[in-house]
């Protein structure tokens, strides 16, 4: 009896050193930003899931998902000009689309497969500087910019990003789908097209 | 004194034995081949889910990879991946990608794919990363 009783305290003891050592070893943590109570510099390219409205991630994926696929299409070839235009944001949301285009601009810039030619929005600076060089007198002729000499864009980009938005007592899922399409500016037809579906769901 | 050290000792056997056992149940490699295998930055495991297909191709000057990944287990597991792209000197292409979540339920199989910043970049790995669900 008293060799039973001295079994199961030391098996007790065992079991209670695992239990300990099991507690004691660390998961793996996930590449994803949580809600919490404190201010940390985190990883910009981490999945953001804090709500279910428009993020960080859904621009970057789609941006990458658009650039990648732009890059692939033979109608790069021959580095072409590009211009931007506008994309309608037709969701319930404020959503800053020309944020998701100047990423995806500057993805397209960097590839050196595109020339981006100033967008109606960036004009006005662009013809100012040029009145500024040639109508004050302050410029030798010599490395003066003429006027005249802009490249006109082949091809424009535009756009639009819709949301579908499903709620019930206790779940909401929120259907992104951003559409881009590249125009071919002198006969209008498409030469480019692609989309990028995000699918959010998220329960009290 | 001497069987009680024997005891102690079977009794540490059983509890590690436990301790290991759910690391010993997830047998699956992360990938088919050891080519593969190369390929990938597996933060841990990937719960199941193995890369079984790989292949590289350049369009319009561009690499372009498309992995092929399967569940092989019968829970759903969420994993996230994201493609780094080297020049031919080593160097990092571009960024960094954002980490993309993909959702592959029991015994299903998915495609991922990356395409390259630009035409500078020759080589490239996969990062993922993996939770049960």
């Amino acid at each position: 009896m008293k060799r039973i009783s001295s079994l199961s305290k030391s098996c007790a003891l065992v079991v209670l050193l695992g239990l300990t050592l099991t507690a004691c070893q660390t998961k793996l943590s996930q590449p994803t930003v949580s809600l919490a109570r404190q201010t940390t510099y985190g990883d910009t390219k981490a999945v953001e899931t804090v709500t279910n409205e428009f993020g960080s991630t859904d621009l970057q994926m789609i941006a990458e998902k658009m650039v990648g696929s732009l890059l692939e299409d033979p109608v790069l070839a021959n580095r072409p000009t590009m211009t931007l235009t506008g994309v309608r944001n037709k969701t319930s949301e404020y959503i800053d689309t020309k944020s998701i285009m100047n990423t995806i601009q500057t993805a397209l810039v960097k590839s050196r497969k595109v020339k981006f030619t100033r967008s109606a929005d960036e004009m006005q600076q662009g013809v100012d500087e040029l009145q500024r060089q040639n109508q004050s007198g302050l410029y030798k002729a010599q490395g003066k910019a003429k006027v005249g000499n802009m490249s006109a864009a082949k091809y424009s980009l535009e756009g639009e990003i819709v949301s579908i938005v499903k709620q019930s007592a206790n779940t909401k899922d929120v259907f992104y789908k951003m559409t881009l399409k590249l125009y071919d500016i002198e006969d209008g037809s498409i030469e480019w097209q692609d989309e990028k579906e995000i699918r959010k769901t998220s329960k009290r | 004194m001497k069987q009680i050290s024997k005891q102690f000792a079977a009794c540490a056997a059983l509890v590690a034995a436990c301790i290991t056992a759910p690391a010993m149940a997830d047998p699956v490699p992360n990938a088919s081949s050891p080519g593969i295998a190369a390929k990938l930055i597996v933060r841990g495991t990937l719960e199941g889910v193995q890369v079984t297909d790989l292949r590289s191709q350049r369009k319009n000057d561009v690499m372009v990879v498309q992995a092929e990944t399967v569940n092989l287990t019968n829970r759903d597991v969420r994993i996230y991946y994201r493609f780094r792209w080297t020049d031919a000197a080593g160097m990092q292409v571009g960024d960094g990608e954002v980490w993309k979540p993909l959702m592959i339920l029991g015994q299903q199989s998915q495609f991922i794919k990356g395409t390259a910043y630009g035409p500078q970049a020759t080589d490239f790995k996969i990062e993922m990363s993996a939770e049960p669900r």
